[in-house]
């Protein structure tokens, strides 16, 4: 698995938000980092075909995606936990599971085994597998959203900002889960919250204002000074 | 959900009051009125169709059906077929027809304003009926079938016994899209997107192949009720906007989305439309009461959604 954004400058309408950034994923599991408004969700969309590129091209497994259709590109393997979870509201819990298998071939051929395997990451998604997504908690609901996303049996997972507003100790358990995750598949996640991330990921990135400005291992980011003042609060 | 039992309660508790007043006063007029809430629901169930999944509404609905009412027409005259024999290559035609207006039309508008997809679909009516208007004349076309005017006694009560396939249509219809939708993969899709489309490409779903199915059924399903149409009325080039409108109100009255409703709100509004015509002189009185009982309604929902009322 190897995802690779070569100098890619994209952004909506005249507005350039992403400028020349070049960024590779390859096993493991990797960050971006950034305040609000860097372009780290833009980035996501771009990688899934939804913001059209300005310039640069990226590469899933050496062939192009940057012309393709999302549908496309999430059929090979590229799944998302979107920010805003994007579930289906009046679908029960089991329901949202299994859509998100049975588009995609090769994951509906293993549809009952994943849905074992994301249970045993999310054991109160089993419980509630009869109530409808919309009725759930922040937390849970994006539970679901990872479930949803690993049952579409993905080569490369990406989570835009999983921490986002939910309490410390889920964040915390999320953190877990992701952790036991990166041993199966390969992990791409934005953040604001490098405290907790940077125990799951082996490398980052850090995005200011639509640029690359630091990239690095895990604990070089987490001893660099300039980190560290400003997202560690140290 | 609770808001929705307490109108699905109503309902029933409406119609079931109205049978028994009707019954006991007018068991004619519950019969008409039966037999036109099956007229209504077939033809409001594509519509609701549509709005529910790819969230059009398509004023060129009634001129749909009033298309293939006349696509009926020629096949039956040009090939001496029966209207229920030629209803197989009408809907296959209306299928692919509704693929290629949303191909080359509705497509382009579904990020736009709502206004402007009003306008058109508004266009697409008007398109659609002044074309039939200059090919076909505005003069009536009628086919005369036999079995139409078959008709039962019941006690001292006699009434047309083939009005009723509008009802049987409407409960095929309704029964064959509730297992579509839940049962198949495309249907069980076509519900993700019309949910949230965004999210269902990220479950691998082409959102707007989706799209244009659902259209195309809907198209073929509004070319079975055409040449279901044209068996006992007859056909003009304006025939269809009144349809139109009544399955736009049917469709609100039931509520976005949810298609069993549609077939209830068709017989409060059947039963009492045929209640109102059967007074003497209140013939003028029914489209009174259909569009008063679906401002009642509406005006009902919006006020139990402020209030909280459960």
């Amino acid at each position: 698995m190897k995802l690779e954004l070569r100098n890619i400058s994209c952004g909506y309408g005249k507005l350039t938000v992403l400028n020349g950034v070049s960024l590779t994923v390859d096993e493991g599991s990797v960050g971006l980092f950034g305040p609000n408004g860097a372009g780290k969700t833009t980035l996501i969309h771009a990688v899934l075909g939804m913001v059209p590129l300005q310039n640069g091209e990226i590469y899933f497994d050496g062939e192009r995606i940057d012309t393709k259709k999302t549908h496309t590109i999430v059929r090979q393997g590229i799944s998302v936990v979107p920010q805003e979870r994007e579930l289906f509201p009046a679908m029960t819990v089991l329901e949202n599971l299994q859509v998100g298998a049975e588009n995609i071939d090769r994951a509906r051929a293993a549809m009952a085994d994943t849905l074992e395997l994301v249970y045993s990451y999310f054991p109160i998604l089993k419980e509630r597998q009869g109530q409808y997504a919309g009725t759930m908690s922040g937390g849970q609901q994006r539970m679901l959203a990872v479930g949803r996303a690993l049952m579409a049996k993905p080569k490369l997972l990406i989570l835009d900002e999983p921490s986002l507003g939910l309490q410390p100790s889920i964040v915390h358990e999320l953190f877990d889960i992701l952790n036991i995750m990166k041993k199966e598949i390969s992990i791409f996640l934005t953040e604001q919250n490098l405290r907790e991330s940077l125990r799951t990921v082996g490398k980052g990135y850090i995005l200011e204002n639509g640029h690359i400005v630091l990239e690095g291992d895990a604990d070089g980011l987490a001893n660099n000074p300039q980190v560290t003042r400003a997202y560690l609060g140290l | 959900m609770r808001q929705n039992k307490a109108v699905i309660g109503s309902a029933v508790g409406f119609i079931g009051v109205m049978i028994i007043i009707l019954l006991i006063a007018k068991p004619s007029a519950l019969i008409f009125g039966i037999q036109r809430a099956g007229l209504y629901a077939a033809i409001a169930l594509p519509m609701a169709l549509v709005l529910g999944i790819v969230h059009i509404v398509n004023l060129a609905h009634g001129e749909m059906m009033m298309i293939a009412a006349y696509l009926t027409y020629s096949i039956c005259v040009a090939f001496g077929l029966d209207p229920l024999v030629a209803m197989v290559p009408t809907a296959v035609i209306m299928f692919f027809v509704g693929m290629l207006l949303f191909r080359f039309t509705i497509r382009y508008a579904l990020k736009a304003p709502e206004l402007n997809q009003l306008i058109l679909t508004f266009g697409l009516a008007m398109v659609l009926s002044q074309g039939i208007n200059l090919l076909a004349t505005s003069q009536p076309r009628k086919l005369s079938v036999d079995y139409v005017t078959s008709s039962a006694t019941i006690g001292n009560v006699s009434f047309g016994t083939y009005d009723f396939i509008f009802l049987a249509v409407a409960v095929i219809f309704l029964t064959g899209l509730m297992l579509f939708l839940k049962k198949t993969r495309l249907g069980k899709a076509a519900m993700a997107v019309g949910q949230n489309p965004v999210g269902a490409q990220f479950v691998g779903i082409n959102v707007i192949s989706t799209y244009t199915i659902i259209f195309a059924i809907a198209s073929a399903m509004l070319g079975i009720m055409g040449a279901f149409f044209i068996t006992k009325m007859s056909i003009f080039p304006t025939v269809g906007g009144a349809y139109t409108m009544k399955s736009f109100c049917l469709v609100a009255m039931a509520g976005i989305g949810n298609l069993p409703m549609v077939l209830l709100s068709s017989l409060v509004l059947g039963i009492s439309e045929s209640a109102v015509q059967s007074i003497p002189g209140g013939t003028g009185w029914s489209p009174l009461v259909f569009f008063g009982l679906i401002i009642a309604v509406i005006l009902f929902r919006s006020y139990a959604k402020t209030a909280g009322v459960k």
